[in-house]
C-alpha cells in the first residue's frame, strides 16, 4: 500500500508522488516489515555500482543549434497577466543600475543644482547638512591569460553575472586579455567566461564555492567587512 | 542569502529583461534535452518537451523560490511534462513498440550480432526503457545527469532514503533487463 497525493507543479502539470519512504519499494511490493526500508547503497554492491558507471558512460546528445532561439521566440510571446505583473513588482527585489554615461550626466546635473541652489541652502537654518563625500571608486583591471581563447568576458556580482556584457580585449595579440572595470568599495564574486565556459581566476586571493563545483574568485575593495569564507 | 548567479538572472528576467532568460536556456538546454531524450528515447519528443519546459519555467518564473536551485526546479518541470506525455502515449507506445520491434527484427541483425560498445550501449538503452518511470527517472538523474542524491530529492520531491531506494531498485531491474536481453549486466 502506498499513499498517494497529487502534486501540482508550478508548470501546471500534475504528478503523483508516493510516500514510499516507509512502505513502497518502487515495484508495488510492500516490504514484509512494513516499516522503514533499509538503506540502499549501490556502492555496497560492486556489480550494481559497475552498471551505474556503464550508464554514466552513455554519450550525451547535442541539442539542435536553433534550440535557444526557438525557446526565446516563444518566451517573447508570453505575456504576463496584470495581477502577476503587480505581484512581481511588489515582491521582487529591484536593482538599479547606472552606466558611466548616466553617472556622468547625473553628476553634471547635481553640480549645476549645487551651484544654483547651494547658496540658498546655506541660508536655511537647519538645511546645512554637509554633503557626504562621493563614494570612492576603483578602476580594477582584470587579466586572463589564454592565447587560444576566442572570446573572453568578465562577469560577477557587479553585473549580475551577465556572461557576455563586459568583454576583455587581447590588445597586443599575445593571449593576455584585459578589461578595466570601475567598481565601488564592496565585496564582489566573479569568474571569467571564456568561449562559452566559466573559468575561475586562478590568481585570486580568495574564493567561494559557486554551488556548481567551481570556485568564484572574491575581490574585496575598500573597507568592506563582509565575511569571506 | 548568497544567491547563485541563476537566481540573479531570474531577478533580471522578472525585472523585465526577457532576453536574460536566454542565458539560462543556453546553460541548461543540453542536460534538459538529454534528460527528456533518455526518458522518451525519442529525439523529437525530447526536443518538444525540453523546449516546453523552458517556456513553462519562464511563464511561472514568479513562482520560483529564489532560495531553491533553479536547475532542480527546471528538471522537476521537465520530468512532470515528460511523465504526462509518456502516460498519455503509453498505450500507443506499447502498440508502436511491438510493431517497431517486429520491423527491427526483420530489418536488422539481432543484438547478439552487434559487437563491442554498440551492443553494450544498445542493451543499456533498452534496459533503461524497460524500467518503470519512477525508477528510470532516478537512474537517469543519478548516472546520466550526475546529480547528487540531495539534488535528486529536490527534483523528485522525495526523501533521501526514497531516492537511494529508487536508484538501487532501478539498477537491479536494469540488470535483470540486460540479462533478459542476453547481455552482461
Amino acid at each position: 500500500m502506498s499513499s498517494e497525493k497529487t502534486n501540482r507543479d508550478p508548470s501546471g502539470t500534475i504528478s503523483t508522488l508516493r510516500s514510499e519512504e516507509t512502505l513502497d519499494r518502487g515495484d508495488g511490493i510492500v516490504p514484509a516489515h512494513g516499516g522503514r526500508t533499509p538503506d540502499h547503497d549501490v556502492d555496497e554492491d560492486p556489480a550494481l555500482a559497475s552498471l551505474g558507471e556503464m550508464f554514466r558512460s552513455l554519450d550525451d546528445l547535442e541539442p539542435p543549434e536553433e534550440f535557444t532561439s526557438h525557446v526565446m521566440t516563444r518566451v517573447r510571446e508570453v505575456q504576463r497577466s496584470l495581477p502577476v505583473r503587480l505581484w512581481i513588482a511588489l515582491t521582487r527585489p529591484r536593482t538599479i543600475r547606472v552606466n558611466l554615461a548616466q553617472a556622468f550626466a547625473g553628476a553634471c546635473i547635481a553640480m549645476v543644482l549645487l551651484l544654483v541652489a547651494g547658496p540658498a541652502l546655506q541660508r536655511v537654518p537647519f538645511g546645512g547638512v554637509p554633503a557626504s563625500k562621493p563614494a570612492k571608486e576603483y578602476l580594477v583591471q582584470f587579466t586572463y591569460r589564454d592565447p587560444g581563447a576566442a572570446a573572453v568576458y568578465i562577469a560577477g556580482t557587479f553585473n549580475q553575472w551577465k556572461p557576455e556584457e563586459i568583454p576583455l580585449a587581447d590588445v597586443s595579440g599575445n593571449g593576455v586579455w584585459t578589461a578595466t572595470v570601475p567598481l565601488k568599495p564592496d565585496v564582489y564574486e566573479y569568474m571569467f567566461y571564456v568561449d562559452g565556459h566559466w573559468k575561475s581566476d586562478d590568481r585570486a586571493a580568495y574564493y567561494k564555492d559557486d554551488g556548481f563545483g567551481r570556485k568564484n574568485a572574491v575581490l574585496r575593495l575598500g573597507n568592506s567587512h563582509e565575511a569571506l569564507s | 542569502m548568497n544567491p547563485t548567479r541563476d537566481a540573479l538572472i531570474v531577478e533580471d528576467v522578472l525585472a523585465g529583461d526577457k532576453e536574460a532568460f536566454g542565458s539560462l536556456v543556453h546553460r541548461y538546454k543540453k542536460p534538459l534535452y538529454n534528460l527528456a531524450y533518455r526518458m522518451t528515447s525519442n529525439r523529437e519528443d525530447a526536443l518538444d518537451l525540453s523546449q516546453e519546459a523552458f517556456v513553462r519555467a519562464y511563464a511561472n518564473l514568479h513562482r520560483f523560490d529564489l532560495k531553491r536551485s533553479f536547475f532542480t526546479w527546471l528538471y522537476t518541470i521537465c520530468l512532470n511534462l515528460t511523465r504526462n506525455h509518456l502516460e498519455k502515449k503509453r498505450e500507443t507506445l506499447l502498440d508502436q513498440t511491438e510493431t517497431l520491434e517486429r520491423q527491427v527484427r526483420s530489418a536488422f541483425p539481432p543484438a547478439d550480432e552487434l559487437v563491442g560498445k554498440k551492443q553494450v550501449t544498445a542493451n543499456l538503452e533498452k534496459a533503461l526503457q524497460r524500467l518503470p518511470l519512477d525508477l528510470r527517472e532516478a537512474v537517469i538523474l543519478r548516472y546520466l545527469q550526475e546529480l547528487s542524491f540531495e539534488e535528486i530529492t529536490q527534483v523528485l520531491g522525495i526523501s533521501l532514503s526514497a531516492a537511494k531506494m529508487r536508484v538501487y531498485r532501478g539498477l537491479e531491474k536494469a540488470r535483470e533487463a540486460i540479462a533478459e536481453l542476453g547481455g552482461k549486466p
